[in-house]
């Protein structure tokens, strides 16, 4: 099932990265490189989705999701934060503002698609 | 005031007579005199007729009449007359008082008329009666008059008793009544021979008070063209007149100054009368001056007397002394006090009794001794007592002196609050001293130089110095040489500057081991001030210093451990992001997402991919066992549903072990259960021991099993693999041991895992355990509490 995924991310190859495993897993892609990008992109497209990295240049990725969570529209999207590992508390503050889930940096390429399919899933 | 216009007339009248007859007289005619006239009743004043009458205008008449004059009256208050006669504007004024002053401005006649004097008069019912009692009253009297404004009268008089009142001036005497009856003043003066007729008159009285005796005259005008005239004339008639009992001059002192003034004649011959008057006269007013001085002197020695007296009562009453008078046998003779009552002998009538009878025994016996020791020595005794007196406690103390032979005076006086403040002062140095020998702090005191006077058995405890060798500057000694310098600095200062002292600093004990202290000291002043010397403390701080050391160690420790992690942090997190990259594309391209990949290529990407992975891998761990070892590794305590976390972890593991061809089973009794942990722990625990046992083995099965007992949830990781030896197991779970299989570095992995899961479940509260057998598989298993645990 086709679903629109915004993607947040600062670098460069991630984005790729992350844009290419989920287009060939047949998913439509919209792209933001900083934070307050996202937000005016999550609000004019109304994704499926949004992954949402947390260290974003600006605004950092807790501010982009307390901000969506305020838009109604927006309030029951998925919001997924891409977390780093080596940053204790990331998940509990991604948690707090808002975030639905995490998903753990370095993503694998092997298990990063039913990763997120799975949030599709709890969705229902 | 009825009179003016009388008198008016009068003067037409005599103005258009001496134009008539100077009219018709031819130029020897009547000489004219122009004479002074006012009201001063009975020696000059308009009658009823509106006649100028009264003493002198009678013998000026006579005179005139004798001589051929013509006497032109020129009414006028007493001022303005005097203020005429100086100016010419009048020939004569009768009943002037010769004053040295005054006769410098006009000229008088030889002969005095009437010798008279002033006195004080008052409102009826006035306490004055000295002119001390003039002392802020408003006194009258008349303008310009000698016994107003004159050298004797009544402004100087005052003055010179330093009388201080306010002096208002009138136009006549008759102003000065009125004003003294309508009480607008509160003393006149005014002539006697006025006052005496006219007191009655205006409801007014007289004092004691006598001033200004005057010789009273005629007086004329300095430079007038016919004073000579009128002086020769006027002084040779009044001769005669004196000289004749018959005259005018008689006749009108008995007319106008009645019996009253029979001490007022004044006659030239004989001369002794006028003498007489003139020293009874004197002689008068000097009695009325030293009755009005001695007056003043009794009243000030009666008060002071009267003040001594109440001083001496005071005394007598307060002084806390009582007198008592002894024979030798102890027998009260007298006794002196407050009251004539002494406060300790309680029977009635003492006097005449013995020690014995008004002391217990004891005293008694006491007494005794003490009244023969002073009469055997004639040296003072003293004597003191303690006695209850109406149930209350009092101490007296006896001064015992002898007298006469064989009799003694006791000066007795209550000590009880004397001796109450020193048995307080006594209890208090006693609980003090107390204190300091039992406080388990070191308590000394130096002098005001500070050297050591006193030290407590805590101090030489502490200090490991014995009290004499603390005395002085001896207790520098045993100071730690390092802090020797500090010390000695520090007190001399605060001894210099008189303040408070603090230092921290260590006794060096004669074996060698060290007490830190920490000293304070005080300035100990006296009740004026001044500082006497210094009392202190010293506290054994040993412990702290030792617990501060360590604090300042583990701080210097823990924050060399922050900056390691934050270190580790930021490094995995910067050595992470390009691995991301690598790992995330080396991926997609051995899913052939991107195309088909030879055989080789497929082999070296996927060297690539494994050595990304094992650094990654790497990294985790690394920072795991840093923060695992310096305790640093945050363990959340929150609830979340475990089967959710068994979930994800098999959603991860599952593509992987599915890839190997193997079976993932769960054997999971429950839909969902909620504990208390760490789920990210909980899942990195899982998740290493799923990726172990999928590393480990080759074909089979893969089971995550869950069971829950009481309030401990159990997991198990079984797998079907290689297994493990025995003696490789008690080694797994220590850090950087992977178990060697023969095929050394066929199983990535860093030797880390086991041992983070190990530390990871006791950190979550559980416990970890393997079973295994070579050749058949493993179960790996850990525990956890359901509501959470503690380290």
């Amino acid at each position: 099932m086709k679903r629109k995924i915004l993607v947040v991310e600062d670098n460069e190859q991630n984005m790729y990265l992350v844009t290419f495993i989920l287009k060939t897993a047949g998913h439509e892609v919209l792209q933001a490189y900083n934070g307050m990008d996202g937000v005016s992109m999550a609000e004019q497209y109304l994704p499926d989705m949004i992954l949402l990295d947390i260290q974003l240049p600006k605004m950092d990725g807790y501010v982009v999701s307390r901000i969506l969570r305020k838009n109604p529209k927006l309030a029951k999207t998925p919001i997924i934060a891409i977390t780093s590992y080596a940053m204790p508390g990331d998940r509990e503050h991604a948690l707090a503002a808002g975030c639905t889930g995490y998903i753990e940096k370095p993503i694998n390429p092997e298990t990063f698609i039913g990763q997120v399919e799975a949030f599709f899933k709890a969705e229902k | 005031m009825e009179k003016l216009p009388r008198r008016y007339l009068l003067l037409l009248v005599v103005a258009l007579l001496s134009l008539l007859l100077t009219a018709w007289v031819p130029p020897q005619a009547k000489r004219v005199f122009r004479a002074g006239f006012y009201e001063n009743p009975p020696k000059i004043y308009t009658d009823e007729d509106g006649q100028i009458a009264g003493f002198w205008p009678e013998i000026l008449n006579y005179i005139a009449t004798q001589e051929g004059w013509q006497i032109e009256w020129v009414p006028g208050t007493w001022e303005e007359n005097l203020a005429r006669l100086q100016a010419g504007e009048i020939d004569v004024l009768p009943d002037v008082g010769w004053t040295q002053a005054r006769s410098e401005i006009y000229t008088f006649s030889e002969e005095t008329v009437l010798v008279s004097w002033a006195r004080l008069y008052i409102p009826p019912g006035s306490s004055i009666e000295t002119i001390i009692d003039l002392e802020g009253k408003k006194v009258g009297g008349l303008i310009n008059s000698v016994n107003f404004d004159g050298p004797d009268g009544i402004k100087v008089l005052a003055e010179k008793f330093g009388v201080q009142c306010t002096f208002v001036g009138y136009k006549s005497y008759d102003e000065v009544f009125t004003a003294l009856e309508n009480r607008e003043i509160d003393a006149g003066v005014a002539n006697k021979d006025f006052g005496d007729q006219n007191e009655s008159k205006y409801n007014i009285s007289h004092t004691s008070v006598i001033l200004a005796p005057a010789s009273l005259r005629f007086a004329f005008a300095k430079d007038g063209e016919q004073t000579d005239y009128l002086l020769q004339t006027i002084d040779a008639d009044l001769v005669k007149m004196k000289n004749d009992q018959k005259s005018i001059y008689y006749a009108a002192l008995d007319e106008y100054m009645g019996g009253n003034a029979s001490g007022t004649v004044v006659k030239v011959v004989p001369r002794w009368v006028y003498l007489v008057i003139g020293y009874a006269g004197g002689a008068i007013l000097l009695l009325a001056i030293i009755v009005v001085i001695v007056r003043r002197q009794v009243v000030l020695r009666t008060a002071s007397l009267r003040a001594s007296e109440e001083r001496n009562r005071e005394l007598v009453e307060n002084i806390p002394d009582q007198l008592y008078r002894v024979n030798s046998k102890g027998v009260l003779l007298d006794l002196q006090t407050s009251h004539n009552v002494s406060p300790f002998i309680t029977i009635p009538d003492p006097i005449g009794k013995s020690f014995t009878d008004f002391f217990p025994r004891e005293i008694a016996e006491t007494a005794r001794e003490k009244l023969s020791a002073t009469l055997s020595t004639g040296q003072m005794q003293i004597h003191e007592f303690h006695l209850t007196v109406d149930g209350t406690e009092h101490d007296y103390e006896a001064r015992i002196r002898k007298s006469k032979a064989d009799e003694v005076l006791a000066i007795v006086r209550e000590t009880t609050e004397q001796k109450q403040a020193e048995r307080e002062l006594r209890e208090s140095e006693e609980r003090y001293s107390m204190l300091s020998e039992v406080a388990p702090v070191g308590i000394f005191r130096t002098d005001k130089d500070g050297l050591t006077t006193y030290v407590n058995p805590a101090w030489c405890k502490i200090s490991g110095l014995c009290f004499e060798g603390a005395l002085g500057n001896g207790w520098l000694k045993v100071v730690h040489p390092d802090d020797l310098e500090m010390v000695q600095k520090n007190w001399q200062k605060s001894t210099h500057e008189n303040r408070v002292s603090y230092a921290d600093y260590r006794f060096v004990h004669p074996d060698g081991s060290i007490t830190w202290v920490m000293g304070r000291a005080v300035p100990e002043k006296d009740a004026k001030g001044n500082v006497v010397g210094y009392i202190g403390t010293i506290t054994d701080i040993t412990e702290r210093k030792k617990v501060q050391e360590l604090e300042t160690a583990v701080m210097k420790a823990e924050s060399a451990d922050r900056l390691k992690s934050v270190f580790l942090a930021k490094m995995s997190h910067e050595l992470r992001t390009p691995l991301n990259s690598i790992i995330g594309f080396t991926g997609i391209l051995l899913q052939k997402m991107v195309g088909p990949l030879s055989d080789e290529q497929e082999n070296q990407l996927r060297m690539i991919q494994s050595s990304a992975s094992h650094l990654l891998n790497l990294i985790n761990d690394v920072l795991d066992i840093s923060r695992i070892e310096a305790g640093q590794m945050p363990v959340a305590n929150e609830p979340f549903d475990f089967r959710n976390a068994i979930d994800s972890c098999a959603a991860k593991i599952k593509p992987l072990i599915e890839k190997k061809g193997l079976e993932l089973i769960e054997v999971i009794p429950f839909e969902s259960l909620e504990i208390v942990s760490d789920r990210r722990r909980v899942e990195q625990i899982l998740l290493n021991l799923l990726s172990n046992a999928n590393k480990f083995t080759e074909n089979g099965s893969i089971k995550i099993e869950c069971s829950v007992k009481k309030n401990t949830l159990t997991t198990r990781v079984i797998d079907s693999g290689i297994g493990i030896s025995k003696e490789d197991l008690t080694l797994l779970f220590r850090p950087f041991t992977q178990v060697e299989t023969g095929l050394s570095r066929k199983f990535e992995g860093t030797g880390l895992g086991l041992s983070i899961c190990k530390h990871l479940v006791e950190l979550l509260g559980g416990k970890i355990s393997v079973m295994s057998e070579p050749g058949k598989g493993s179960e790996f298993s850990f525990t956890l509490p359901l509501k959470g645990g503690t380290k």
